[in-house]
């Protein structure tokens, strides 16, 4: 019983992350992450030093904010991909070099792909051969 | 069950990113990008740095502004001694930076980081140890906080207006800066555990 759930499950899986931009959001939220972690792991837990700290944590938080808006609502993948490019850039120069670039890498080439993504159209006649 | 994912009902569901789309989002990003690290190189755009990282700084001169310390403890459970220094303004020159970091799989890694000369506002380094050739102070102060006769009740204070000395050595435990500037930066990466000597900076 269970064998026959889980191609069902699986494939819906697959038609949800076609659905929406799958890699967007996820190389959005690992970019924010990786942010906060490096800001973690540099500072210890939870302290908000100085201003890269504090930027660390608010620009991580945006970007998973930004990459759950594009799984959640792709028709907002334009606003949550240019906020989210404008963001990478801000956090070269104020989150301890965008994460060492590895975070920035990813929050730049996530909303680049959140901005790339294009919904297939529906043909404009339902019959297909 | 989650219909309102797709407002505009011609889309069947499925999507696919477009390179040519991509490409015009990404270059512009990247451009961008190295324009801020070129400019940061330059000494044109301030970056901010907070981090908690083993390091040794040795710097030919250093003068600062607005300079308060006291005695504090650092790391993580708060197990190191350290002295808090607060400097509303400071200025690094011919600097040399060296931290050690042992890799599980490369071993030890060096990065030695020279400066020609960097500045920082608003900078709070606890370091554990400091030694200098020569110190100058100007408007030094001294207080120790005492509501009873007989002992102090709190941590000394010492600061002073202006503080400027040579050949200047410090291990940092943290820092925090609001803003750094710097100039003729070079960076070295070598698997050793080596560093830069003082006066090397150059």
């Amino acid at each position: 019983m269970s064998t026959a759930i889980r191609p069902g499950r699986r494939c819906g899986l697959q038609e949800w992350r076609r659905s929406r931009p799958f890699a967007a959001g996820l190389l959005l939220g690992l970019g924010g992450l990786e942010l906060i972690c490096v800001s973690w792991v540099g500072l210890g837990f939870l302290r908000f030093t100085g201003t890269a700290g504090a930027a660390s944590w608010a620009l991580g938080a945006l970007f998973v904010v930004a990459g759950v808006t594009t799984w959640r609502n792709p028709a907002l993948r334009y606003f949550s991909g240019v906020l989210a490019a404008v963001l990478s850039l801000v956090s070269l120069v104020a989150a301890n070099l965008g994460g060492l670039l590895l975070g920035f890498l990813l929050t730049a080439v996530g909303s680049a792909l959140a901005l790339a993504w294009i919904p297939q159209q529906a043909p404009a006649t339902p019959q297909e051969a | 069950m989650i219909d309102d994912d797709f407002p505009v009902m011609t889309s069947t569901g499925a999507g696919r990113t477009s390179r040519r789309r991509f490409a015009l989002a990404l270059v512009p990003l990247l451009v961008g990008a190295c324009v801020l690290l070129a400019g940061s190189a330059a000494g044109a755009v301030s970056v901010a740095f907070a981090g908690e990282v083993p390091v040794t700084v040795h710097a030919a001169r250093v003068s600062a502004s607005g300079v308060s310390a006291s005695p504090a403890a650092s790391g993580r459970g708060g197990l190191l001694p350290a002295l808090a220094t607060r400097v509303e303004q400071a200025t690094v020159e011919d600097a040399c930076v060296t931290s050690t970091a042992r890799l599980p799989v490369v071993g030890a890694v060096t990065a030695v980081v020279r400066i020609e000369r960097a500045s920082a506002t608003g900078l709070t380094v606890e370091a554990g140890k400091a030694t200098a050739r020569s110190v100058k102070l100007s408007g030094a102060k001294f207080s120790t906080p005492r509501v009873s006769l007989r002992e102090p009740t709190g941590l000394f204070t010492v600061g002073a207006q202006k503080v400027s000395g040579n050949t200047v050595t410090t291990q940092p435990h943290a820092f925090t800066a609001g803003t750094i500037t710097s100039r003729g930066v070079s960076i070295d990466v070598r698997r050793d555990a080596g560093g830069c000597e003082p006066g090397a900076a150059r």
